[in-house]
């Protein structure tokens, strides 16, 4: 890889140079993964509606929260870089089909009337699911070239086997899978954060 | 035969190292402040100022200034023109590799 080729590596990968997106993203897993865990051991159905709360709230309340800390934490320190939104065409495809996954998901649950989808079924979808996040984060340590997301990628493949192994629900699966992908993607991002700000002492504000 | 033409001159605005450097952070985001150009590119307040101001002056870059809170701040993103210069410079670098690689 020639200087030019690194430097846009970098520029590319800078989004994720401090740990904060991490944190953000990894809070914001467990707190839809507890309560549908806790659901699933408990039997209180009630609590599996609160990660449907927790999501929609989150969704708009997270990116907020990223941006803020960068515009105290990142940016002052190590600059401000604004990404390309991706096109239209392709935010609309991803929307079709998270939109398509959560009905087929939602009919499945219904049509067998048992929330916690403790069959085949249920062990299939979660397998699906897991490697699904797994390659996700494969897909980012390629493309970011940052080895620490294998981390991510190996807890979501092994933890998903694992559940299979012993047997878990569906509900009480991907609770488990978020609440500990959560837990780890955040401790990684809180000694990312660390290192990032030992690193980069805050720089007096720019003239130009 | 390659069919290159050695002739040809490469876009000496784009072909300093400095503002190649800019070009390249410009080229995959949609814009980033002088802090980060700094960084990246090693330069110092006054030869970043001196070759943002080249590359504006020529239409590839676009400068805009604004207030974070009570901070300035100093964004560069790159025009259209630009970014065509930018990839007609990759294929010259490209084809010249081409036409010397054997």
């Amino acid at each position: 890889m020639n200087e030019i080729t690194k430097t846009q590596q970098r520029t590319r990968s800078y989004w994720y140079s401090d740990g904060i997106a991490e944190i953000v993203g990894g809070v914001a897993f467990v707190l839809i993964g507890l309560p549908l865990y806790a659901a699933a051991r408990t039997g209180i159905e009630m609590l599996s509606t609160l990660p449907l709360i927790s999501m929609i709230l989150l969704f708009p309340l997270s990116a907020r929260v990223v941006r803020y800390l960068k515009d105290r934490i990142t940016h002052q320190r190590t600059g401000y870089v604004k990404y390309s939104r991706p096109p239209m065409s392709r935010q609309r495809k991803a929307l079709i089909f998270s939109i398509l996954i959560a009905i087929s998901v939602a009919i499945i649950v219904i049509s067998k009337s048992n929330w916690t989808l403790n069959g085949m079924l249920g062990k299939s979808i979660l397998l699906g699911m897991g490697f699904g996040i797994a390659g996700t984060f494969a897909v980012r340590v390629w493309k970011m070239q940052m080895p620490r997301f294998f981390i991510d990628a190996a807890t979501a493949s092994g933890l998903v086997l694992a559940l299979g192994f012993v047997g878990a629900g569906f509900i009480e699966g991907v609770g488990l899978l978020l609440s500990v992908l959560g837990v780890i993607s955040a401790v990684i991002g809180m000694i990312v954060l660390c290192s990032y700000i030992r690193r980069h002492p805050k720089v007096p504000v720019e003239t130009a | 035969m390659t069919g290159f033409d050695f002739s040809g001159d490469p876009d000496r605005v784009i072909h300093e190292p400095a503002r190649l450097k800019i070009m390249a952070v410009l080229s995959v985001v949609e814009s980033a402040d002088f802090m980060y150009l700094m960084r990246e590119t090693g330069l110092t307040r006054g030869n970043l100022s001196v070759q943002l101001t080249r590359l504006k002056d020529v239409g590839y870059i676009r400068i805009s200034k604004e207030f974070v809170g009570k901070s300035p701040r100093t964004t560069a993103s790159m025009t259209v023109v630009g970014r065509r210069a930018f990839d007609k410079y990759r294929a010259y670098l490209t084809d010249i590799l081409r036409a010397t690689s054997s």
